[in-house]
């Protein structure tokens, strides 16, 4: 391998204790790239999709992309490939800051864990010197405590820390796996499995670098893509100044915004939990990732008496402290589809979710569920501890805690709603596709949406296919957000290119300014291999596609592509979209064609042929 | 009259929420006090502009000689960029 990849493997098996070294599959690199694309292939090859996500026959791989690390802008990501906990299909979910970066710096690609500890385990990597250590002191702590015991004991001061916090420990089955106190690889359970086994969290030094084929080639690639990035008003002015929770305001004014668990599309205090309010009343400063020249991150503050507003148990001291976030998805999941417009609620429960391991979007989505649950009669507050009305922001912020540690009602939330609403007996009231629930947009009102939701191979999500772009911002074109024309094929090609972003090591936050042609240099140049836009793009379908086969083979691929009757049979009542539901049924058949599926949804032996994956 | 809003970096232009005169979209941005540098590019409504009547994107009803009617919803941001992923 010229450059990009380091060639190494590490695999950890946590039964027997052992670690070892092993050759990248080079083939399977080139032909994947990396990131979510080779953590689908090697998931392929070793873990029966049948199986229990919690078995410790099930693998949880960290892989990095071949520009991770690099001085690409963005090229910060790491990607967790695993079978969900909350979803039961194959899961990607990546995460920025400088975990990524570090490992790549230590000399591996991926790392594969194998198997279940014996009792709390954490893994430390220093360069080639790769031990797994006793953890047993750091169970039940936080992640902002485990990362700073970690650097204390190690010595290391430097080192970065990829961590579970309790509601991994507790199986919570929307837990996530943090790094840098506050990025995560939030959604589908990844923290779960990483709890399973009692794997506490993977310490990080390397000094070495990233090898880079043709180093000059690649210095101006990457200064010409940075000063595409500058020419953004999205990447050089809207992201830095407001972060993406600019969002709020103006999905709500598309009447878009799912308020009270998508019972409605405009939420009255929309503008009090805004990113405009959170820039002029509680934002701290904006912080970048590695290497990145965008800075959407969010740095918060409780000034004065708003610090002890809503009470807490876990590690009070942390709330006189300034934390991160919230960003657009989590405060509309804790905001407006919890009725809740009180943004210093909203910041609390985001650090708290944050410290404890656990996504907020998942964590506010449930709790919406059981708050409709609630206020229609069917939960008691004998049941709940407390009354569970939407709009009440103390019960957020102690649910939050609660749920983590699985205490009292939270160990109902931990099981995601789709699994609640079913226990009470109303699953048609869980929102979500495969088992997670939806992000922050009603896609009654933006159609795009809902075909992206429905297909998406890791359960519901806005990452996978972002058709928000071009139905409400205009990017690369306007398209109408009430219509069903054209949303197949851009939702096909949407998801086909995020697949490839997600394989190089980059943030999709990046294709806001630049497109996959300009990002296309770097990865030519870093690796050596002729890749062309071309075949990037068929990369991304040829993911697309394995993850596809993989989630049929567990039972969650064809026939699992539907939307909640809500959205497709329960009419917006009011606001600028009243009256729509989404037409799911207009826009599958045409998608199953564009794909070159099957008329049922299944990917047929002439695609997997065409796509290299005829051998699968 | 109808109401304005302004969201995001639009914000600094003047107040976030204010009624404005005009019987269509463009009248009203003539009145809004927006740079017109910021609004338009060769004199038509710059790419990076969006602009919403009643929650629906005047791309998609009349352009610039929307109507506007006493309590209209009007709501303008700034969104710029060039291409999400191939665009």
């Amino acid at each position: 391998m010229k450059g990009g990849w380091t060639g190494t493997v590490l695999r950890v098996n946590l039964t027997r204790g052992t670690v070892k070294k092993e050759r990248l599959r080079e083939t399977w690199a080139q032909a994947f790239v990396g990131g979510r694309g080779l953590g689908a292939r090697y998931l392929w090859d070793e873990v029966d999709p049948t199986i229990d996500p919690f078995s410790p026959r099930n693998k949880l791989l960290f892989v990095t992309g071949p520009l991770t690390g690099t001085n690409a802008s963005c090229g910060a990501r790491y990607m967790v490939v695993t079978k969900g906990a909350l979803t039961g299909t194959i899961t990607t979910s990546n995460s920025g800051g400088h975990w990524g970066p570090e490992l790549k710096y230590a000399g591996y690609d991926m790392i594969v864990v194998e198997g279940r500890a014996a009792r709390p385990t954490y893994l430390w990597i220093h360069n080639d010197r790769v031990e797994l250590r006793d953890a047993v002191h750091l169970w039940g702590k936080g992640v902002w405590d485990t990362e700073e015991c970690i650097r204390a004991e190690s010595g290391v001061p430097d080192c970065i820390v990829a961590s579970i916090g309790p509601a991994g420990e507790n199986r919570v089955r929307f837990a996530a796996i943090m790094n840098d106190l506050h990025r995560a690889a939030g959604r589908s359970g990844v923290g779960a499995v990483m709890g399973s086994k009692l794997l506490k969290a993977i310490a990080v030094r390397g000094t070495g670098a990233v090898r880079l084929a043709d180093p000059r080639a690649f210095m101006t690639a990457s200064w010409a893509m940075k000063a595409q990035l500058k020419k953004s008003a999205v990447t050089a002015e809207g992201l830095p100044t407001y972060g993406s929770e600019v969002l709020v305001n103006v999905i709500n004014e598309h009447g878009a915004l799912p308020t009270r668990n998508h019972q409605e599309t405009v939420f009255e205090r929309a503008e009090d939990i805004s990113g405009e309010t959170l820039t002029e009343t509680r934002l701290v400063a904006n912080k970048a990732c590695f290497a990145c020249t965008i800075a959407c991150g969010r740095v918060t503050a409780l000034p004065g008496d708003a610090a002890n507003k809503f009470l807490v148990n876990t590690h009070p001291r942390n709330w006189r402290i300034a934390g991160e976030g919230p960003e657009y998805e989590n405060a509309w999941a804790m905001g407006a589809d919890c009725g809740i417009g009180d943004l210093d609620a909203l910041i609390k429960a985001n650090w708290l979710c944050n410290d404890l391991g656990m996504d907020p979007i998942s964590f506010g989505a449930t709790l919406a569920a059981v708050m409709e649950l609630y206020e229609k009669g069917h939960l008691t507050t004998q049941q709940t501890g407390m009354p569970l009305t939407f709009g009440n922001a103390e019960a957020l912020v102690a649910m939050a805690e609660k749920t983590a540690y699985r205490d009292g009602f939270g160990d109902v939330l931990a099981e995601g709603s789709k699994r609640v609403t079913a226990r009470f007996g109303h699953p048609e009231l869980f929102m979500g596709v495969r088992g997670q629930e939806f992000p922050a947009y009603d896609s009654r009102a933006i159609q795009g949406m809902g075909l992206g939701y429905a297909t998406s191979n890791r359960g519901a999500c806005h990452l996978k296919s972002y058709t928000v772009s071009p139905e409400i911002l205009g990017i690369p074109k306007k398209m109408d957000p009430h219509s069903t024309e054209g949303k197949a094929e851009i939702a096909k090609i949407f998801q086909d290119i995020t697949s490839a972003v997600d394989a190089t090591g980059l943030c999709i936050f990046l294709t806001f300014g630049v497109g996959l042609e300009e990002m296309l240099p770097q990865l030519v140049a870093a690796t050596g291999v002729r890749y062309t836009l071309d075949s990037l793009t068929k990369a991304g379908e040829r993911i697309w596609n394995l993850e596809r086969l993989w989630n049929e083979r567990a039972g969650v691929g064809k026939g699992h592509d539907v939307l909640p009757k809500r959205i497709t049979e329960e009419p917006i009542p009011s606001g600028p979209a009243a009256g729509l539901v989404n037409k799911l049924g207009d826009m599958l058949p045409e998608y199953y064609r564009l794909r070159g599926w099957s008329p049922q949804g299944e990917v047929t032996p002439k695609k997997r042929r065409e796509l290299g994956l005829g051998s699968l | 009259m109808a109401v304005l809003t302004l969201l995001g970096g639009l914000r600094r232009f003047g107040r976030s929420q204010r009624r404005i005169g005009g019987t269509t979209v463009g009248e009203a941005l003539r009145e809004a006090q927006i740079p017109s540098r910021v609004l338009y590019r060769e004199g038509r409504l710059n790419d990076d502009i969006e602009v919403l009547v009643n929650g629906r994107n005047i791309a998609f009803l009349a352009g610039l000689d929307t109507p506007l009617a006493a309590d209209d919803r009007m709501a303008v941001f700034l969104h710029g960029a060039r291409g999400f992923p191939g665009g």
